[in-house]
């Protein structure tokens, strides 16, 4: 590499560091202010865009200095790797897991990743839309539909706004999905029926009813219970749109 | 299919508005690869719907042709399997980096020097292996001269020489970057090579300064700009020309008026070079 080559690469990530940073350097002092304060601006407010727009309620829970302090630090400290626009959103989630500013709320990621499952479901380029399947009975071996998502969290993240804020942990279980309209809803559901959808999810050829067996011998829960709550929530689901036969 | 008469770039929040769009209301449109690469849902249906009824050209954002930061072969792999997947030939990008250890999702000046060039050229030498096309690149608008003193118009010719690459010339940018640099926007134009240049594009900017403008895409083409237009034209001829509206987007009838005034000058400078 040749010594101007070098310089080139020098002088742009001189420049880089200072529309992330805003601290002068050498190589940018020699530049008018008036026109460095259009980079710094256009850029800090692009990204600050599409983090606003894709965490609009941890953008409403914060304060504006909160926030710009937090936009600002993703900026300078988080590399991020994608190309892709509306994967900004998954970058912002990855630097939530380590930021260490201190006025971050205890649920602040769990918050942000619910935010972006929204998103993440209203996008993702995946196999079927949940169609309706009605009359599941017992014989039946049925799966879940590539459109649903299910989600734990400690925190009832869904509920949370500018006038709900947690005080105290709450295990919260949801399932996203993606209907034949390519609209998104969600359901909050229980820790056992967050179990019977996990072994749906990963089901191939077993039938419901030996399904709903294998849970009340694992959970110890009477198996006339299990049952008949089990096939109910299932035949709800399936009225939805969340399974499909395997 | 080769790009023809005028254009009009599509955003996800137009979506709705422009649906009842036919060829006759614009010839083309244009997207950027990178919010459409990997979209399903409602926003994956809609494009392919219009992909269906339009010609398209992508024009891309992410590519980083001048930055310091290794070429991303992936995201060059994944471009080629998206123009390939809906019949998208001509594929744009800006003569600019936008990524220094990681994305910075908005466009920067290169640092102009024959080092530089060279360095530019070799990457689109294997941006075109992959996407076996040519690679269309765009002058940015920029607000600050990076570079030991190189002019943008040398550069882009040097780029364009040295790597057979093509140019999107964006009239605006080119204003814009005359007032912001002082330079003779129909001198720039007028020096480009025509073989090299493949569509244009125009759109509207802010005045922050006398001598310092912004390209915003948020407002209505300025008059200046559309003689410039008129003009690159009587240069180069009339070539596929494409409005760009990203902010404060109005309603598709005004779009359509200044799509319609693309077609105005369009038919008026093949009017004179017939006559001629």
């Amino acid at each position: 590499m040749s010594a101007s080559l070098h310089k080139f690469k020098q002088h742009q990530q001189a420049f880089s560091e200072y529309i992330r940073t805003t601290t002068l350097s050498s190589a940018v002092s020699n530049l008018e202010d008036r026109r460095l304060k259009i980079y710094r601006e256009l850029f800090f407010n692009n990204v600050e865009g599409f983090v606003s727009s894709a965490f609009p309620v941890l953008n409403e829970i914060l304060n504006d200095d909160q926030w710009e302090v937090l936009v600002r630090d993703f900026f300078v400290t988080h590399p991020c790797d994608t190309p892709y626009f509306l994967k900004i959103s998954e970058e912002f989630l990855q630097y939530l897991e380590y930021s260490k500013l201190d006025f971050l709320p205890v649920f602040s990621y769990q918050l942000a990743h619910w935010e972006w499952m929204e998103l993440f479901a209203d996008v993702a380029e995946t196999g079927d839309e949940s169609e309706e399947l009605p009359n599941i009975t017992l014989t039946d071996t049925v799966t879940t539909n590539d459109c649903t998502w299910n989600v734990g969290y400690d925190f009832s993240v869904h509920k949370i706004s500018s006038d709900y804020i947690p005080e105290e942990a709450e295990a919260t279980f949801l399932i996203v999905h993606r209907d034949s309209d390519l609209s998104v809803g969600f359901i909050e559901i229980n820790p056992l029926s967050m179990l019977l959808f996990e072994q749906l999810k990963n089901n191939e050829n077993t039938s419901v009813q030996d399904l709903l067996r294998d849970i009340s011998e694992q959970q110890d829960i009477s198996l006339d219970v299990i049952m008949q709550g089990g096939l109910d929530i299932i035949r709800q689901w399936g009225l939805i749109g969340l399974l499909k036969v395997c | 299919m080769a790009l023809k008469g005028s254009g009009l770039g599509l955003r996800r929040e137009m979506l709705d508005d422009v649906s009842a769009l036919t060829p006759k209301d614009v010839d083309f449109l244009e997207v950027a690869p990178e919010n459409w690469i990997g979209v399903g849902g409602r926003y994956g249906k809609a494009f392919r719907e219009f992909t269906e009824r339009f010609p398209f050209s992508c024009h891309g954002l992410s590519l980083s042709i001048g930055s310091a930061d290794p070429l991303d072969i992936e995201f060059v792999k994944a471009v080629k399997h998206f123009l390939d997947v809906h019949g998208i030939d001509t594929y744009s990008e800006h003569l600019s980096y936008c990524s220094d250890n990681g994305h910075m999702y908005d466009l920067m000046p290169i640092a102009f020097s024959l080092d530089a060039a060279q360095y530019v050229a070799d990457r689109v030498k294997q941006v075109q292996d992959i996407i076996q096309r040519p690679l269309v690149l765009e002058n940015v608008s920029t607000y600050v001269m990076l570079g030991d003193g190189m002019s943008e118009l040398e550069f882009m010719k040097e780029v364009i020489h040295r790597s057979g690459c093509k140019m999107l010339l964006d009239v605006n940018n080119v204003y814009v970057n005359a007032t912001n640099h002082s330079f003779n926007p129909h001198e720039y134009i007028q020096s480009l090579p025509s073989e090299s240049i493949e569509y244009l594009h125009i759109a509207g900017h802010f005045d922050e300064a006398e001598d310092l403008l912004v390209d915003t895409h948020g407002a209505d083409v300025k008059p200046k700009v559309w003689e410039l237009l008129k003009y690159a034209y009587q240069c180069h001829g009339v070539l596929p020309t494409l409005l760009e509206r990203d902010f404060n987007i109005p309603s598709v009838s005004d779009l359509l008026a200044e799509v319609n005034l693309i077609k105005l000058y369009q038919q008026e400078v093949n009017y004179e070079r017939q006559l001629a």
